[in-house]
């Protein structure tokens, strides 16, 4: 399947990936309306250990933990191998953010659990941080 | 076309169905199931009792589950195994296997209490037949008891309070959850929740006197409603009967192979290998029987898999205060309090054996995994991996390839 991929060595922690995530996630067709005096809470997160930083977002596993763990099917694999979130059906157990090993569901204000779900729920189709990414540091691609 | 047998019908029996069919999609599949209702998720019960959840939710795959697995099924209860001939009793008729699986959970543990039988309106909480009979006399009103401040006990009273205001929960045990948390933590989880429920902790529960239970200490609560939680037991008969080998749950090897051929048992019901405290146990979990079940199915189908890593964990939500925990409470106690949230993490040479956390759990799944696969912590700071925590703390070789797509952490 298409993964993002991360290469590390090209990104510059300016966290553009994570506006446009917020974006591309807000439904609102205006990225200045869409963020402007808004607290994000993107699907994709940029990290550091202090020397290096990179993206970290949902690596849509082949053996989902998260998906092992779900009290309420509220997450599953779709056709294509991504990891969806039904979050009409989760109950906020935060199970799945027991189990990730990449820190990459999370529960949200909203009190249900919410992860990238490679822009296939949204307007856009594809990841958009990858898109927008201007360093090439996130990749979307079949390995 | 081999043919596969799954006594059960629960989450154990659901991992197994997906660990089969991944190896092959040749797979002649039958669940025997004694509760008459198609695969659901049992912790919904409660999201359901609270109305958290709708009732048809529960069925938590879609109630055609089964059909669109094209698994067929036998709404009945297994008689008995024939070990020899391969075959499964249940209401006279036989059905072959080439391969077997027990995943038939536990049951709701009752012990003799005198005067339980003249107490109108008791229930126990595990299925969902039971939650809708104990909807059914919520809706008349009244004061409920609950005995057993475990996961369930504790999960089903969040439910009833939606019905009634007063709710008493009793345990011999001096905290609520004694199982998922420690002291600290539990006297934590009582505090916050003492002012919506009436706990009455380190009571041991003597006998029914009709409608009022009267304790060792000699107290008495009168009721109109009873829930007994006290913990549950794996339902072992079946296999016991035909001389498997059977400790307190069914035991098991890293394939989920029982002592004897072509017959897998996985969930509840099983003493699995525990990997922190490296022996075996029984965990009844969620994500140890689906986990366990996909290992026994892939197996049963013909692929190794081995399952190496089970622990026990939790993760719930009580009255709004969250509560997660994995892995054993053992060993050097590190502590952190931040704002609301409290934090414990526990290590033992150089590595987590476990950790709780009341409140925010964000990224817990790291720590979880450290403890899954006894990842070495070196020198890092403690109170850091308790204060927050992200993917900068596996080896950066280790992660650079995990986010580059060469390894799956
Ligand atoms: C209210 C509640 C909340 C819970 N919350 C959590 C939670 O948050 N996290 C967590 O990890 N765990 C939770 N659990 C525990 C979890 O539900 C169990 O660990 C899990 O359901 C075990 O699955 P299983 O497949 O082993 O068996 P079970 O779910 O016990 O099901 C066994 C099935 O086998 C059938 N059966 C038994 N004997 C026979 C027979 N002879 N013939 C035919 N069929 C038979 C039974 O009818 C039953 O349907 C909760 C449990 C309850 C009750
Ligand atoms: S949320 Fe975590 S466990 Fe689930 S698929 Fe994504 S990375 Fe894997
Ligand atoms: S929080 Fe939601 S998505 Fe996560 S395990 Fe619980 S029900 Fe499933």
């Amino acid at each position: 399947m298409k993964r993002i991929y991360v290469r590390e060595e090209w990104c510059l922690g300016c966290r553009l990936c994570e506006y446009e995530c917020a974006y591309a996630n807000s439904g609102i067709g205006n990225i200045v309306l869409a963020l402007k005096d808004k607290e994000i809470d993107p699907n994709v997160k940029v990290q550091t250990d202090g020397k290096i930083t990179f993206a970290v977002s949902c690596r849509h596993c082949d053996e989902p933990l998260c998906i092992s763990a779900c009290i309420s099917g509220a997450l599953s694999k779709d056709e294509t191998g991504a990891v969806t979130v039904d979050r009409s059906k989760c109950v906020g157990c935060g199970s799945c953010v027991m189990v990730c090993p990449y820190g990459a569901v999370r529960i949200t204000k909203e009190g249900t659990a919410n992860k990238c779900q490679l822009c296939m729920n949204n307007t856009f189709g594809e990841p958009l941080c990858v898109k927008k990414c201007p360093n090439g540091a996130i990749v979307f691609e079949e390995k | 076309m081999k043919k596969y047998v799954l006594i059960g019908g629960s989450i154990a029996t659901e991992g197994a169905i997906e660990g089969i069919l991944s190896v092959t999609k040749n797979a002649d599949i039958t669940v025997i199931c004694g509760e008459k209702r198609p695969l659901y998720s049992r912790p919904l019960i409660s999201y359901a009792l609270e109305k958290k959840t709708t009732d048809d939710k529960i069925y938590f795959h879609g109630e055609d589950y089964y059909e669109k697995k094209g698994v067929k099924t036998v709404y009945a209860e297994a008689s008995a195994i024939d070990p020899v001939k391969q075959v499964v009793l249940a209401e006279g008729i036989a059905y072959p296997y080439d391969e077997l699986l027990v995943a038939t959970g536990s049951k709701p543990f009752v012990p003799p209490i005198k005067g339980l039988d003249g107490v109108t309106k008791k229930h126990t909480f595990y299925t969902m037949d039971d939650m809708l009979a104990l909807r059914a006399d919520l809706e008349q009103g009244g004061k409920v008891l609950i005995v057993g401040a475990g996961l369930i006990g504790m999960k089903c009273a969040e439910g009833v309070k939606e019905y009634v205001d007063e709710v008493v929960i009793a345990d011999m045990a001096p905290r609520p959850l004694p199982a998922a948390t420690t002291p600290e933590a539990g006297a934590i989880v009582e505090e916050r929740l003492s002012s919506i429920v009436d706990f009455r902790l380190s009571a041991a529960l003597d006998h029914f006197d009709g409608n009022k239970a009267v304790f060792g200490s000699g107290e008495e609560v009168e009721f109109d409603v009873l829930v007994l939680a006290l913990g549950v037991r794996p339902q072992v008969a079946l296999l016991k009967e035909i001389g498997a080998e059977v400790n307190r749950g069914i035991v098991v090897n890293e394939k989920m192979q029982t002592s004897l051929p072509h017959i897998y048992a996985a969930g509840d019901v099983v003493e699995s290998y525990e990997a922190v405290g490296e022996n075996k146990r029984l965990l009844q979990l969620f994500p140890s029987a689906y986990l366990g079940g996909k290992t026994a199915g892939r197996n049963m189908a013909g692929e190794e898999s081995v399952f190496l890593t089970d622990i026990p964990m939790n993760a719930t939500v009580l009255f709004g205060v969250r509560i997660t925990s994995a892995g054993l409470f053992v060993g050097e106690k590190t502590e952190v309090t931040l704002g609301e949230d409290y934090r414990a993490l526990y290590t033992e040479g150089g590595r987590i054996n476990g950790f709780i956390l009341i409140g925010d759990s964000a990224r817990a799944g790291i720590l979880t995994d450290f403890i899954r696969k006894k990842r070495p912590i070196g020198d890092m700071d403690k109170k850091e991996l308790l204060a927050g925590r992200d993917l900068s703390i596996y080896p950066a070789e280790e992660r650079k390839a995990a986010l580059g797509g060469k390894y799956e952490i």
